[in-house]
């Protein structure tokens, strides 16, 4: 080992390495370097060889990169095995973190986004060789428009806050094309913090709406804002506290009186698909997380995907490029004069849209022809949440404790006697198994542990993990101290993040 | 004023806020920074981003920013003025507004533009009893 | 339905305990006129039938036997590991690793390689990468822009820069369209002479190297003229292979580097997904955009990593955060991570000398077969530029390879109309002589 951290020398031996069995302790892969390993294979050079000095020159020529790790090839698959397996996912279990939707990521999807026909598409080759690819986002962009009841699509957003931030350029894009005179977006208090990110981003100045006493958004808190220079409004429905908009549709009337744009965050989309869509609403403009409602893999942070959906009008706005389909070829359209842009290298996150359609593929109508697999995915995503708000009710206060839709918000304050905050109560989760619950946020409710089981979960699993929960709630009155200091089962016991911001360290060596 | 409980100390020679920060008028000039409430409701303090000397804020604008572990307060001037002076240690050791918040945690000195302003100040006694309140609210 | 495990039965008992009739009722609260009557759609297909519907698609049309295009996307040898490794459900079906315990394989990953990062581009610190090259390159100006918040100076932009990369700036830097201006070009480089007098009004400087040209473009001077003026230097590097043959941004000054990351461990996937590089200096930390991680210890003192300074993100500051990003294209900086780790310090060297190797090799080859065409004597990696004759597009010639059922390069001129005559050619460790040998007597014959 070539470096050994100050948290290191002092532990024994067997602590340093070993760990509990299946999680040991693992060296950076820095430290695993010695030279002369190889991990890596190649032909022999067939061409004559130019040196980089030949090149470019001493002074732009590169030597041996300091400080590059040397390790083989098995050392590598053992040392990222190692470290994959110190990571909670879904498929290791119920993963119930609220607003996020983390459903079963089907593995045919990652069979079709593999197939090298599909993966070796170059973006810049000639149209001939993309079709596949073009017709792959031309089918996904239909089935996005069948379910929002959106007209446009682009797909070239590659995340939700990309998204967000491609809806309201064109929410701006279309005011200055009327000449409106607009500088306000609304956003209600409940909103993700990518919400007023965004808005501020695009220069508009957020005129935040109280949250009513029910859980939503009501009519007159708008009708007190809402003036000409109001560019539009910005919701998340279902909203972060797992309810349906109840004044939606007023709203947008509201909305559309001073020709303003509504955004609809598509975060929540999962408890909704198939059951409305978007544009009955009155919906103007949403983004969806093909993450979230469509399956693709978050990859602990990644690569995701946020198409925007437009109605009919603001459809000359959307991004370049676009692929379109003409007769029987798909064709690239590079220019068109009111676009807002490229938005990104090429056409977005291609990998995602493949496995997002197999989904969307694969949750089609029903073999009796009657609905589609998609409803019933959104039914069980609700039901689930319901059944886990009505076990948990008793045992923990629900600052909205009525009919929800596929996540549910409970609050700490029934725990707090012993100096329990919900922080603790999700460590303590771990203790148990999952993953912990979204903590506080929404941020207008105080201590919110936001719970979201989605529909990939069996009445067991829920059974258990409300089991779980109500022990948890039961150990604040009687062992509070245990609660206080969880985790204890697990990899690592409470991260200290002062000292981690206090002494950074942001790289080895 | 002499409290022992966390987060209440509120010296007696000093002017508030109802944004919990503090004020020590002195010749045409105030010393600003943020009361032991606000520090110890942030909690650790990680860094503060302070204005440069010369900037000139009105009251109750935003002058500049505290972050803690986990979140980020804004912080409001009291008083209209020129920045005459600002702490210049404290990006580098935050600690000291948890430590000594009216002490050393101290974080700009500014040139009064209006002394009149003073008067919309809060008194000790009555920020005591704003914060008195609050920290009922919250437990 | 096989991922939806609600039964009838398992329905009817939430729905018992739930005190509701039918699984409508949970939907009470949406108006009956606002639920959909009849949905568009086609009927679910089984994995069998997405098979085949599948391979039906990806066989619309037939992959082209040979490739010489790049221009910012690269196809390059990936190693076996890296799929399977990365393929892993531990790293592929997590979250972002908010809960440090239960989630140190990412944040160590994420650790190394932000310290890979910094090595590659020679800086002191990177974040957990962003989404591609183009939007870190958008970031790396926003976050120049913050540092120089109280002057008004140009924005200088190299004109040799991806044209992809400029709209994506463009689109992002609206609000300073007006501060914006650009760099002029001497040949296929830079105008170093022109780069020093612009310099001293401008706040922001963007350089591309190597740029849409295939050029590497002189750090050593312009480093020089940058540390005698104000501006904040922002890189930009499309191929980040270069790395390892030419020192990186950071050693000549550079105070962002920005870099597209798809050449380590990521197939073209039509130019998505992939992940941005981002590197800067420490004191900029405040400024960062995108995520960050952290050496700490638990409470029984063992080394963990954790997620850091997140008081910079939208998730707290909201409104007020330095960029609305929450994402980092985890796993394809994950299969860049694995296959730096594979190449190693002496893997890196080799696989980029081959690429320079080759692609020299392929220069000469044109020169001495195609005398009519010009190959500039600028510096290159692993792509140039073969400039046509009047009269010959280089559009034409990629439809004519592509008659023939393969890519010669790519037509700059569908980049931009003044470049109609040339031809971008990448080559890398994966053409061998022969097919390099085709292209050559190709472009002899159509010259």
């Amino acid at each position: 080992m070539k470096e050994t951290s100050a948290a290191t020398t002092m532990t024994p031996l067997v602590d340093r390495i070993a760990g509990p069995l299946l999680s040991p302790e693992e060296p950076l892969l820095f430290e695993k370097s010695q030279p002369g390993r190889v991990g890596y294979s190649l032909p022999p050079l067939k061409t004559p060889r130019v040196t980089f000095e030949q090149a470019f020159g001493s002074e732009l020529a590169r030597e041996a990169i300091v400080g590059f790790p040397e390790v083989s090839e098995n050392e590598v698959v053992r040392h990222f095995v190692r470290l994959s397996q110190k990571n909670y996912s879904i498929d290791t279990g119920f993963y119930p973190l609220g607003s996020c939707t983390m459903k079963y990521n089907p593995k045919i999807n990652e069979e079709i986004a593999k197939i090298s026909e599909l993966s070796s598409l170059h973006p810049l080759w000639p149209e001939r060789f993309l079709q596949p690819a073009f017709s792959i986002q031309v089918e996904l962009q239909k089935l996005l428009s069948s379910v929002t009841g959106l007209p446009g699509f682009t797909l070239q957003p590659n995340a939700g806050a990309h998204g967000e931030y491609v809806g309201i350029k064109i929410m701006h894009a279309y005011h200055a094309a009327k000449g409106n005179k607009k500088t306000k977006v609304i956003v209600p208090d409940s909103a993700h913090g990518t919400n007023p990110a965004t808005c501020t981003m695009i220069g508009y100045e957020i005129v935040p709406v109280k949250t009513g006493p029910k859980g939503y958004v009501e009519v007159e808190e708008v009708k007190k804002v809402i003036d000409s220079e109001v560019a539009g409004i910005m919701m998340t429905n279902p909203n972060t506290c797992g309810l349906f908009e109840q004044n939606i549709v007023e709203i947008a009337k509201l909305i559309h009186s001073v020709d303003g744009i509504f955004y609809m965050d598509g975060a929540n989309f999962n408890a909704i698909v198939g059951i409305v869509k978007p544009s009955d609403l009155g919906v103007d403009i949403m983004h969806i997380n093909l993450h979230k409602t469509f399956s693709t893999p978050h990859g602990g942070g990644g690569p995701g995907a946020g198409p925007v959906g437009v109605r009919e009008d603001l459809i000359p706005y959307l991004p370049v490029p676009r692929v379109e389909k003409r007769g029987e070829r798909y064709v690239v359209v590079r220019e068109e004069a009111q676009s807002i842009g490229r938005v990104t290298g090429y056409l977005g996150n291609f990998s995602i849209h493949i496995r997002a359609l197999t989904y969307m593929l694969s949750l089609g109508r029903e073999r009796d022809g009657t609905d589609t697999y998609l409803k019933r995915m959104s039914t069980a995503a609700v039901l689930n949440a319901n059944y886990i708000r009505e076990r948990l009710k008793k045992h923990y206060h629900i600052p909205y404790n009525d009919v929800c839709m596929h996540e549910v918000v409970l609050s700490d304050e029934w725990q707090q006697a012993g100096g329990i905050k919900t922080l603790n109560i999700a460590k303590r989760l771990m203790d148990y198994g999952y993953h912990p619950m979204t903590v506080y946020f929404p941020l207008i409710i105080h201590g919110a542990m936001m719970i979201e089981p989605t529909e990939s979960e069996t009445k067991e699993t829920l059974d258990l993990f409300c089991d779980s929960m109500i022990a948890i709630a039961e150990e604040c009155k009687q062992t509070p101290e245990v609660v206080l200091n969880a985790p204890t089962r697990v990899n690592r016991e409470r991260v200290d993040e002062l000292r981690a911001q206090k002494q950074p360290k942001l790289r080895w060596g | 004023m002499a409290n022992k409980e966390p987060g209440m100390k509120v010296p007696e020679d000093l002017l508030y806020t109802k944004n919990h920060e503090w004020a020590r008028i002195e010749d045409g000039t105030a010393v600003i920074g943020i009361t032991d409430y606000a520090q110890n409701a942030l909690g650790d303090i990680t860094y503060v981003e302070l204005p440069e000397e010369g900037d000139h804020f009105e009251i109750g604008k935003v002058f500049g920013t505290v972050d803690s572990l986990k979140t980020v307060a804004e912080l409001y001037a009291p008083l209209s003025g020129e920045v005459l002076e600002v702490n210049a240690k404290l990006p580098n050791t935050a600690e000291q507004v948890n430590e000594d918040p009216y002490g050393d945690g101290w974080m700009i000195k500014v040139e009064l533009a209006d002394e009149k302003e003073i008067e919309q100040l809060l008194p000790a006694a009555e920020y005591l009893k704003l914060v008195s309140k609050q920290a009922k609210q919250k437990s | 339905m096989k991922y939806i495990p609600q039964g009838l039965r398992d329905q009817q008992e939430l729905l018992k305990t739930l005190g509701l009739s039918s699984s409508d009722d949970v939907f009470s609260y949406i108006p009956k006129n606002l639920r959909v009557k009849e949905l568009d759609y086609p009927p679910a297909q089984s994995e069998i039938e997405i098979r085949q519907t599948f391979r039906a698609i990806a066989h619309t049309s037939t992959a082209p036997s040979a490739s010489f295009a790049g221009c910012g996307i690269y196809a390059h040898d990936i190693p076996s590991i890296v799929p399977f490794v990365q393929g892993r459900s531990e790293f592929a079906t997590a979250y972002t690793p908010y809960q440090p315990e239960i989630s140190q394989g990412l944040l160590q990953a994420i650790y190394e390689f932000q310290t890979l990062a910094c090595q590659l581009t020679e800086c002191e610190l990177s974040n957990a990468s962003l989404y591609d090259g183009a939007t870190s390159l958008a970031e790396g100006v926003l976050m120049a822009l913050r540092i120089q918040k109280k002057t008004e100076g140009k924005i200088l932009i190299a004109s040799s820069i991806h044209p992809h990369y400029l709209e994506v700036l463009k689109t992002y830097l609206v609000e300073f369209a007006d501060r914006i201006s650009f760099l002029s070009l001497e040949g296929d480089r830079l105008d170093l002479v022109a780069l020093k007098k612009d310099l001293e009004t401008a706040d922001v400087l963007v350089t591309q190297s190597p740029n849409i040209f295939g050029c590497v473009e002189d750090y050593v001077t312009i480093g020089r003229a940058v540390k005698q003026s104000k501006a904040i230097w922002v890189t930009s590097t499309t191929e980040p292979l270069s790395f390892a043959a030419i020192r990186g941004p950071g050693h000549f000054g550079a105070h962002i580097v920005t870099a597209e990351g798809q050449s380590f461990g990521n197939a073209p996937y039509l130019g998505g997904s992939s992940y941005g590089f981002f590197a800067t200096r420490n004191e900029y930390l405040r400024q960062l955009p995108g995520r960050l991680v952290g050496e700490t210890v638990d409470q029984k003192g063992r080394r963990s990593y954790t997620l850091t300074f997140a008081t910079r993100e939208q998730f707290i500051r909201r409104d007020k955060a330095t960029s609305n990003i929450c994402t980092n294209q985890n796993l394809n900086m994950l299969a860049g991570l694995i296959h730096l780790a594979t190449l190693g310090a002496n893997g890196i060297r080799e696989l980029a000398e081959q690429n320079l190797s080759n692609s020299e090799f392929a220069k000469s080859e044109i020169r001495n077969a195609a005398p009519k065409l010009t190959i500039s004597k600028s510096p290159t990696f692993n792509e140039f530029v073969v400039e046509l004759p009047t009269g010959v597009t280089a559009h034409s010639l990629v439809e004519k390879a592509g008659d023939e059922g393969w890519v010669c390069g790519v037509d700059l001129g569908a980049l931009r109309k003044e470049w109609k005559h040339k031809l971008l050619i990448h080559v890398s460790e994966l053409h061998s002589i022969e097919v390099i040998q085709k292209l050559v007597r190709f472009l002899a014959k159509n010259s």
